[in-house]
């Protein structure tokens, strides 16, 4: 439920040696450094309050306002680019390089042309080289983006605005798997 | 009593618990629970005063017992520890209801715009808004769509994993986004509404009810009011279509078996509908529908409403229909000609048609052989069975198209 950094932990430690690691096991994924600054100091404005309840309720309230990644694997044809004059190609570059600047964008590359891949499989534990990308087809994987946004409407607002998308190629907006470092 | 009660209030639970959990199969389970404890305990102990709240009580309850019973599994702990929690988690509860409880807000847009999301395939959808709105059962929604309940129960797994994985917001789209998500809604419901016509369950019920429920929450999007009306203009025709097993035409449907308190409902909606400016193809076929009801069908009009109706869709079957109404106002010869490069393989409708006009022209001929094309391909008894008499009085009968009665585009 909850994402835990390494400074995020410690706060974790100190706070679960005070008020008890049996039950700050069984609850660490309601907890998180901010929440728990939070969670205290209302706590301590009235006294009555439990901490670890509001901590609960922050956590299901956050998980409404929490931010998601997505990849956006740009798919483009071949045909589209060597139809483009120099003057539109920059034009086109720059439209990119606008999408690479929004503030939801984390990273992305754009990648070499797909005959310039090499495919490795390992059969019977030797190497097998392909000269090529792992699949042959008129759209490629020419490049992606990294973004943090909150859902996937955010995610296809900023999908929408990557030229390939409306000019012959298609854009694929894969949800990173979230992991608890 | 119990069961209108479940009807209304399952799709707002399941929203309101959808909002608090952010997590569908959780959501589902704990208004499954709280509806399963109403039936045992309503009947006993009668009804309480406010059963929206009894069942969101109830369900939340069932939700933290089983939030409270995975982090069991998942963490560890040992049972004994879990009564001193359990004091704990109370201060949970009332805070989680005490902030809710006075007015619990309707989330059932934000649960419909979900399940329509077009990140989701049609049929994904269509089940989405079935089990988690509508409340049926998987089984029912199986039986429904003529597939096996395994089946369905994977469809539907698969919808709430990408659902939730795919970062499916609960949110009434953004007003840039609305008009597209709003398409995929009404085609949810008039696809359902389809199904039901077809012949199949109460589909076409549910789809009247889900656009009743839609025009409550949006009253001022106009297009709702007009597919509104036009299910309710051919519902209103329900049982005077099929008589002894056989689909019968318009022109040759009994009309006291309408029932014209729903097309009383459905002019009035049509009215709301043409009440503002903003056109759309369920608003014209509402039209076009209402127009069939008048005691002296004015042929003239259909012609201008498929017009209308081309301008905002252009498809082969709009220009088949609108074929009919000029079979009318100018002659079969005419209708046949507009209709002769149409792209419809396989569609009986086109052959059928193309039989009453040939009849009509007196090409008994031909009319028989696309007359036998079309009950070949037909993919329902009701279609069979009219298209079979249909061959049978042939030689001297007169009659009109035989699918006029509905006038399908979408």
């Amino acid at each position: 439920m909850g994402v835990t950094t390494n400074g995020e932990r410690e706060i974790l430690c100190c706070l679960a040696a005070s008020v008890g690691i049996q039950w700050a096991t069984a609850w660490w994924p309601y907890f998180s450094a901010r929440r728990t600054v939070v969670a205290l100091s209302l706590a301590s404005l009235c006294p009555g309050l439990d901490v670890l309840a509001v901590l609960i309720v922050l956590a299901i309230t956050e998980r409404k306002g929490s931010n998601m990644k997505y990849a956006l694997l740009i798919y483009d044809t071949q045909e589209v680019w060597s139809d483009r004059t120099e003057a539109e190609v920059a034009e086109v570059m720059s439209r990119y390089a606008a999408v690479g600047a929004d503030s939801a964008t984390v990273g992305g590359e754009q990648l070499q042309q797909p005959q310039s891949a090499t495919t490795l499989r390992i059969v019977d534990g030797r190497d097998l080289v392909t000269d090529g990308p792992f699949v042959e087809s008129k759209e490629y994987l020419g490049g992606f983006y990294l973004i943090d946004v909150p859902d996937l409407d955010a995610a296809m607002a900023v999908a929408r605005r990557i030229p390939a998308a409306a000019e012959g190629g298609a854009i694929e907006i894969r949800p990173v798997v979230e992991r608890v470092r | 009593m119990i069961e209108a009660i479940f009807r209304e209030e399952w799709g707002r639970l399941v929203a309101s618990l959808c909002r608090v959990l952010g997590d569908f199969d959780l959501a589902e389970d704990a208004a499954q629970g709280a509806f399963e404890a109403a039936a045992r305990h309503w009947p006993r102990d009668g009804v309480p005063d406010n059963p929206r709240a009894w069942l969101l009580t109830t369900a939340r309850r069932k939700a933290i017992d089983e939030l409270r019973r995975v982090k069991r599994l998942t963490v560890g702990v040992s049972e004994a520890r879990l009564d001193s929690e359990s004091e704990l988690t109370k201060g949970d509860v009332q805070i989680a209801l005490h902030s809710e409880q006075p007015t619990v807000p309707d989330g059932r847009l934000e649960l419909i715009f979900a399940c329509c999301h077009p990140a989701l395939a049609r049929e994904a959808q269509v089940a989405l808004v079935l089990r988690s709105l509508v409340g049926m059962s998987t089984a029912e929604i199986a039986r429904a769509f003529l597939v096996s309940e395994e089946t369905m129960k994977r469809r539907l797994t698969r919808a709430k994993t990408k659902l939730r994985t795919a970062g499916i917001p609960f949110e009434q789209p953004r007003s840039e986004d609305l008009d597209t998500r709003l398409e995929a809604v009404l085609s949810v419901i008039y696809l359902l509404f389809n199904a039901g016509y077809a012949g199949r369950g109460d589909l076409a019920d549910r789809a009247i009810w889900f656009a009743r429920v839609m025009t409550a929450l949006l009253p001022h999007v106009s297009k709702i009011h007009g597919l509104l009306a036009l299910m309710l203009f051919h519902e209103s025709r329900r049982d005077a279509r099929v008589i002894d097993g056989a689909f019968v035409p318009l022109p040759e449907q009994d009309r006291a078996r309408w029932d014209y308190r729903m097309i009383d409902e459905a002019k009035e909606r049509l009215e709301r509908a043409l009440s503002s400016r903003e056109s759309s193809t369920y608003t014209i076929q509402a039209q076009i529908a209402a127009e069939h009801c008048r005691e002296v069908v004015d042929w003239h009009r259909i012609v201008a409403l498929y017009t209308d109706l081309q301008q905002l869709l252009d498809s082969d079957i709009v220009t088949l229909n609108k074929a009919i109404a000029v079979a009318h106002t100018e002659s079969p010869d005419s209708a046949l000609q507009m209709i002769e490069d149409l792209n419809l393989p396989n569609y009986h409708y086109l052959h059928s048609t193309r039989g009453e006009l040939l009849h009509h022209l007196g090409r008994t001929a031909e009319a028989r052989a696309e007359f036998n094309l079309a009950r070949e391909l037909a993919d329902s008894e009701l279609d069979r069975t009219f298209l079979a008499k249909r061959l049978q009085q042939l030689p001297d009968v007169r009659g009109d198209n035989p699918h006029i009665d509905k006038g399908d585009v979408i």
